[in-house]
C-alpha cells in the first residue's frame, strides 16, 4: 500500500483532506514525533497531509485579550515574535524543547496533538488556562485545552478536525515554567511545571498550575490552585511544596520514586518564580493592554 | 639554513578540513559511486538465551530480488571468529547466547526487500534461562554459558589474574586504618557517529576478498575473520578508512558485520554491504566491560599506604572479545600509589548480556575509580587534606608499583608536577566559593591516575614500510588507522622531522593490510610511540643510505653531512650541498634499495605469572583531573562548573591534536560518571536508541580546561608517551570526590545520576531526623 502525501497551502483544502481521509490520515504538523512513528513503521496511514505550508497557520496576533498562535507555528517562531516576550514561561518552556533543529520545525499545536506525556509546551499552555481553536467542515469550535487531552495519544480532536489556533489569555501572562531533567538538551523531563499566577497585594488572585511528565498527559492541580486563592502568595506556597497534588499519579517507572520526592519541590520553585516576576516583567513599550 | 620544528607544532591534521566541510569519505559515502551493491542484513533473537528449535527460511529464499539466505549450515568456513578466541558464532546454530546473535543473513538488491525476506523468516526458539550477574554465574551451580568454550573449561570464567605483593592480608590485620567497601561500574557504549560497516567484495582474480571496514587494525579484522571465510590470511585484503569513531569498540565490533557483509559476498560473488541500525548498534555490540569490586585499603595514622586486598569481578557478557580486564584491573589496583602489600584478583564472568570489548581505558577507569574514591574516604578518615593524602604516597623515582616495576624518571615521571599545576589553576589551597543559592551546595575533588603506554603483551611492536621517492617525497605504509585521534598528523610530523624533509612532501598511506606491516592494532594508546619510533627507526636507515651516496656526490664523508628540509649540505658549510632528490636518483642507479621497513621494539617483559610480577609497560603517562560541581539538593541535579585536566605525556607531537584528545577523554569520562547506562529485561536492553542511552551533549559541559606536561620519555619518539586512553581515566572519581566534599555523602557505584544523588540525600535526612 503506498502512502499519498499532501501539502496543503490553506485552511480549507486541509480540512477536505481530512473529511476525505478522515482517521485514515496522519496530519504532519513539524513531524519530530510523528514522522519518527511513521518511519519505524508503527503507524501505516494512508495519506499524511503536512500542514507547514499553510502560511496563516503560522500566523501569531492579538485578539480580543488572548494571544492567537497559529497552528501550524514553530517554536522557533514563538520565540522570535515579540507578543509572546510577555509570557516569559512559555518562552522557557518551549526554549528548552529538544534542540535548534527540533525548535526549527516543532510546534506548540503538534506537541498538543500528539498528546504525550511529557510535553513542555503543551504543559506550559495549561498552565496558562489555553483555549484551543479545531477547525471542522461546519466551522470552529473552542475548547479548554484541559478538556483537549483525554488521554495518551488521545484528544477531543475530531478525525476531520483541525487544530487551527491556541489562545493564550492575556490575563495569565504572568508565568513561569520548569523542567527537571537528566541532561540540559534533548532529554525529556521527569517533572514539568507551568504556573500562572495573578497576585494583589501580595495576595493569590488566581493561580493555575499545569503538571507534565507525571500522568499519561499533563494535567491541571486543581487542589493547590484552590489553596493558593485568596491567601498570602508566600503563605500558600510553602503549603503547597509540603503537599504532593492529588491529581498527579505519575506512571510506573524507574523514575516514579524521584518524580515523587521533587514535585512539590518543584511546583513550589516554579510558583516562587512566578510571584517574583508579579509586576517586574513588563517589557518596555508594551504592546499589550 | 635554520633546521625547522616540525614535532611539538600544531599542523593542521590532514583530515580536519575535509571532514568539516563534509569531503572525507566514509564508507557509507562510498557507496554513493558504486553500482550493483547488495545490501544484506542479519536476523537476531527476541531472546537474550534460547534454544534453536527450527529455522524456515523457504518464504524469504523465494522472495524476489533476494540474493542470499544463509543460515549457519550453509557458512564456508569456520563457525566462529573473534580476537582473542573464536568463540563468537558467524551465525547461531543451536543455541543463541545474547541478543545480538545472529541466526540467518539475508542479501538482496534493497533494503525493503532484505526486511521483508527478513520477516518471512520463521524461528521457533525454546527460551532457557538468563544469566545477567556475573556474580551469580560465579556461583558452583550456575550453568555453563558455554558448554565448550575453545579457551574456558567447567566454569563461567573467561579470564583472571592475580597480582601479589609483599603480605598484604598480614598488613591489613596490623594496620592502624581500614577501609573496606564495595565498588561497582556499569557497562557503557562507544556512542560512535558511524554505526558499525562493511562493504565487502570478492575478488575474481585472487579468489579473496577485498573488506572495507572500519577497525582498529586491518591486520586483526582479517586474523580474526580468515578462518569464517575459509580463506588464507594473504587472500583476506582489509582497507579501514577514515572511522566515524570508534574508541576501541570497532576493534571487534566492526566484526559482527564485516563477518556478515563477508559471507554473503562470497555466497552471492556480488559486492554486499551490511550497516546496523543504531538500536542494532546499541544491542548487540561490545561494551566497557562492568565491574565489581570488594576493596580494602589500609594505611598508617600519619596517611602512609600499607596495604590493599581487592576482590574484583568483572562482567563478561556471551563472548571472549578482548579480554585483559582482570589482568589491567589487578595491574592498577594500587593506582599511582607506592603500596608495599597488594593482593588483587580479578577475574572476568560470562552472562547472556552484550560482550564487554576494548573501550578507551581497557579496564583503568574502572580500578582508578575505586582505588581513587577510598584515598578521598581515607583522606576524609584521617581528616586530611586528599592532595596532601596523594603527595605522601604517589610513586617517585625509584619506587615499585604493585606490580614490582620500577618507576623511572628517565621514562618520565611527571605525576607531581600534574597535581600540583592542576591545583594551581583551581587554586586548591583557598576554600570554594559557595553559592548564595539556599539549595545549592558546592564541592570540589581530585583523582589521580596513571596509564601505560602500549599493550604489555610479548608480541607488542611495530613495523611500518617507507618507501623514498623519486622526487624527495616519502611514502610511509603503516597499519595504523585515523579514527579522529589525530595519527595521520602526528605519524606525519615524526616522520618529517626524523627524515629532515618537509611535512608536506610526507604521505602516510594507513590502514590497509596489503600494504602495510602487520605491527599491532591502533589501541593501547601506542601508535604515537610505537609507530612513532619504527618510523624514525626506518627514516634513520634511509637517510643514512641518502647521506653515503649523497657523499659520494659531493666527495664527502657520510658522517659530516645533514640532511635539512630536503638538502643534504655538510655540516657548518651549507654552500656544500645537493638536493635530496639527486642523492635519491643516484642511489637508485646505483644499487641502493630506497625503501626499508622500520620497527621498534619496547623492553622485552620480565614476568612472573603467579604473582603477576612483571615490567610490562615501558612507560605511563600521568595525570591530575580536578571536578567542581555545583548540587541543588531539592532535585539531586548536579553540573560540572569546572574540568581541569593536567596529563604527562612526555612529549606532544601535535599540541592541538593532543588537546583533542584530553577533551574527548574528559568528555566521554562525563557521561561515564554522570549518566551513561544500560537498563534490562530479561537480557534484553531496553536502552537502545539515544533518547534513553544518555550521552553528555555541549551544553552538559563546562569548558574542558587542559594542561599538558612534558616529562620526556627517554624510549619514546622525541620524548613521547600515549595520550589516547588516559585522559578518561580519572574522571569518574573525582567528579565523585566533588559530591563527596559538597554532600558530605559518598558514592560507590556508577553512574552518579541525580535519582541516586537525591534518594542519598533524603536516606540523609532520615537518618539525621
Amino acid at each position: 500500500m503506498s502512502t499519498a502525501f499532501y501539502r496543503p497551502t490553506d485552511t480549507l483544502e486541509a480540512i477536505s483532506l481530512l473529511g476525505r481521509f478522515g482517521k485514515r490520515a496522519i496530519i504532519v504538523n513539524g513531524g519530530t514525533d510523528i514522522v519518527i512513528e511513521i518511519s519505524k513503521g508503527r503507524l501505516t496511514p494512508e495519506a499524511i497531509i503536512s500542514i507547514s505550508d499553510i502560511q496563516e497557520l503560522h500566523e501569531i496576533s492579538h485578539q480580543n485579550g488572548y494571544i492567537r498562535i497559529g497552528g501550524s507555528a514553530t517554536y522557533y517562531e514563538m520565540m522570535e515574535n515579540p507578543l509572546l516576550n510577555h509570557f516569559s514561561g512559555m518562552i522557557e518552556a518551549i526554549s528548552q524543547v529538544g534542540s535548534p533543529a527540533i525548535r526549527q520545525v516543532a510546534t506548540l499545536a503538534g506537541n498538543i496533538c500528539t498528546a504525550a506525556p511529557a510535553p513542555d509546551g503543551c504543559t506550559m499552555a495549561m498552565g496558562l488556562d489555553a483555549v484551543v481553536v479545531l477547525a471542522g467542515p461546519s466551522g470552529e469550535r473552542l475548547l479548554p485545552l484541559s478538556q483537549m487531552l483525554l488521554g495518551r495519544g488521545k484528544t477531543a480532536r475530531e478525525e476531520h478536525e483541525l487544530l487551527t489556533a491556541i489562545l493564550l489569555p492575556i490575563s495569565k501572562k504572568n508565568c513561569a515554567y520548569l523542567r527537571l531533567a537528566r541532561r540540559r538538551a534533548q532529554d525529556i523531563a521527569k517533572v514539568m511545571v507551568g504556573v500562572s499566577l495573578e497576585l494583589q497585594d501580595g495576595v493569590c488572585k488566581d493561580a493555575v498550575i499545569s503538571l507534565g511528565a507525571l500522568n499519561a498527559v499533563p494535567c491541571r492541580a486543581y487542589s493547590l490552585e484552590k489553596l493558593l486563592k485568596n491567601n498570602r502568595i508566600e503563605e500558600g506556597i510553602a503549603r503547597v511544596e509540603e503537599i504532593f497534588p492529588q491529581e498527579a499519579k505519575p506512571r510506573p517507572s524507574p523514575f516514579r520514586e524521584y518524580k515523587e520526592q521533587v514535585l512539590p519541590t518543584m511546583i513550589g520553585r516554579t510558583l516562587r518564580k512566578a510571584a517574583e516576576r508579579w509586576g517586574t516583567n513588563e517589557p518596555e513599550n508594551s504592546i499589550l493592554p | 639554513m635554520v633546521k625547522k620544528q616540525v614535532v611539538g607544532e600544531s599542523l593542521p591534521r590532514p583530515d580536519a578540513l575535509a571532514k568539516v566541510q563534509g569531503r572525507a569519505r566514509y564508507i557509507k559515502d562510498m557507496l554513493k559511486s558504486r553500482k550493483e551493491v547488495l545490501i544484506g542484513r542479519a536476523l537476531f533473537p527476541p531472546y537474550a538465551h534460547a534454544r534453536i528449535v527450527s529455522i524456515d527460511v523457504r518464504e524469504a529464499t523465494c522472495l524476489p530480488g533476494v540474493a542470499a539466505v544463509v543460515t549457519a549450515k550453509d557458512l564456508p568456513g569456520f563457525n566462529g571468529y573473534g580476537v582473542a578466541a573464536l568463540d563468537k558464532p558467524v551465525l547461531a546454530e543451536n543455541e543463541v547466547r545474547y541478543q545480538g546473535d545472529p541466526v540467518v543473513f539475508v542479501a538482496a538488491k534493497d533494503q525493503k526487500t532484505v526486511d521483508q525476506a527478513l520477516s518471512l523468516i520463521s524461528v521457533e526458539y525454546e527460551p532457557l534461562s538468563v544469566c545477567e550477574d556475573p556474580r551469580e554465574a560465579l556461583k558452583p551451580n550456575a550453568s555453563l554459558i558455554h558448554k565448550n568454550h575453545p579457551l574456558s573449561k567447567n566454569n563461567n570464567i573467561s579470564s583472571q589474574w592475580r597480582v601479589e605483593k609483599g603480605k598484604a592480608h598480614e598488613a591489613i590485620a596490623q594496620a592502624d586504618i581500614i577501609l573496606e567497601s564495595d565498588f561497582e561500574t556499569q557497562m557503557a557504549d562507544h556512542a560512535y557517529l558511524e554505526p558499525e560497516i562493511c562493504i565487502a567484495e570478492p575478488d575474481e582474480i585472487t579468489g579473496g576478498i577485498t573488506l572495507i571496514a572500519p577497525g582498529h587494525s586491518p591486520h586483526l579484522t582479517c586474523r580474526s575473520l580468515a578462518a569464517a571465510f575459509g580463506l588464507p590470511h594473504s587472500k583476506v585484503h582489509v582497507v579501514s578508512p577514515i572511522v566515524g569513531g570508534s574508541f576501541g569498540g570497532k576493534e571487534d565490533s566492526n566484526l559482527e558485520i564485516a563477518v556478515m557483509a563477508g559471507i554473503l559476498a562470497l555466497k552471492t560473488g556480488c559486492a554486499v554491504i551490511c550497516e546496523y541500525t543504531r538500536e542494532e548498534s546499541l544491542r548487540n555490540t561490545g561494551k566497557r566491560h562492568a565491574s565489581y569490586s570488594h576493596r580494602k585499603l589500609a594505611a598508617t595514622k600519619d596517611g602512609i599506604l600499607t596495604a590493599i586486598v581487592a576482590d574484583i569481578t568483572i562482567e563478561k557478557g556471551a563472548y571472549k572479545s578482548v579480554d585483559p580486564i582482570p589482568q589491567r584491573m589487578a595491574m592498577y589496583g594500587g593506582g599511582v600509589y607506592r603500596v608495599p602489600n597488594a593482593w588483587v584478583e580479578a577475574r572476568s564472568v560470562f552472562t547472556n548480556h552484550t560482550y564487554g570489548c576494548a573501550f578507551r581505558g581497557l579496564g583503568v577507569p574502572q580500578a582508578i575509580f575505586s582505588i581513587e574514591c577510598q584515598m578521598d574516604d581515607l583522606a576524609r578518615s584521617l581528616q586530611m587534606d586528599p592532595v596532601k593524602l596523594r603527595l605522601k604516597n604517589i610513586l617517585e623515582d625509584g619506587d615499585q608499583t604493585i606490580t614490582g616495576q620500577v618507576m623511572k624518571s628517565s621514562r618520565g615521571l611527571g605525576l607531581k608536577k600534574c597535581i600540583e599545576l592542576a591545583c594551581q589553576r583551581v587554586r586548591w589551597d583557598q576554600p570554594l566559593k559557595q553559592s548564595t543559592e539556599p539549595a545549592i551546595r558546592r564541592g570540589r575533588g581530585i583523582a589521580v591516575f596513571m596509564y601505560g603506554t602500549g599493550t604489555g603483551y610479548p608480541n607488542d611492536g611495530a613495523h611500518c614500510f617507507l618507501n623514498l621517492q623519486m622526487d624527495g617525497s616519502l611514502m610511509v605504509g603503516i597499519a595504523t588507522v585515523e579514527m579522529g585521534q589525530g595519527g595521520l598528523v602526528a605519524m606525519a610530523q615524526m616522520a618529517a622531522q626524523a627524515m629532515g624533509i618537509a611535512f608536506e612532501k610526507v604521505n602516510i598511506n594507513y590502514s590497509d593490510n596489503h600494504t602495510s606491516p602487520e605491527a599491532g592494532a591502533t589501541v593501547a594508546s601506542r601508535s604515537t610511540v610505537f609507530l612513532g619510533n619504527a618510523i624514525v627507526n626506518g627514516c634513520m636507515i634511509l637517510k643514512e643510505r641518502m647521506l653515503k651516496c649523497a657523499g659520494q656526490i659531493l666527495g664527502a664523508d657520510f658522517r659530516d653531512l645533514e640532511l635539512l628540509e630536503g638538502i643534504i649540505q655538510v655540516k657548518q658549510k651549507p654552500e656544500v650541498y645537493v638536493g635530496l632528490p639527486e642523492a635519491i636518483r643516484y642511489a637508485f642507479s646505483h644499487q641502493v634499495p630506497l625503501s626499508a621497513v622500520g620497527s621498534w621494539y619496547p623492553p622485552l617483559n620480565r614476568l612472573d605469572p603467579v604473582k603477576g610480577q612483571d615490567t610490562r609497560m615501558h612507560t605511563y603517562t600521568f595525570g591530575a583531573y580536578i571536578a567542581e560541581v555545583s548540587v541543588d539538593i531539592g532535585t539531586g541535579i548536579y553540573t560540572l562548573d569546572r574540568s581541569v585536566l593536567a596529563c604527562d605525556l612526555g612529549k606532544a607531537i601535535n599540541p592541538q591534536a593532543a588537546e583533542g584528545q584530553m577533551e574527548g577523554g574528559v568528555a566521554q569520562g562525563i557521561g561515564f560518571a554522570m549518566m551513561e547506562k544500560f537498563d534490562w529485561k530479561n537480557g534484553i536492553s531496553i536502552t537502545d536508541t539515544y533518547h534513553n542511552y544518555l550521552i553528555p551533549t555541549a551544553m552538559d559541559l563546562p569548558k574542558l580546561e587542559t594542561i599538558i606536561v612534558e616529562e620526556s620519555n627517554e624510549l619514546g619518539p622525541f620524548g613521547a608517551k600515549g595520550i589516547g586512553e588516559p585522559p578518561v581515566v580519572g574522571v569518574a572519581p573525582a567528579i565523585r570526590n566533588a559530591l563527596y566534599d559538597a554532600l558530605g555523602i559518598p558514592f560507590y557505584t556508577l553512574p552518579i545520576t541525580p535519582m541516586k544523588v537525591l534518594a542519598a540525600i533524603k536516606q540523609r535526612e532520615r537518618e539525621v531526623g
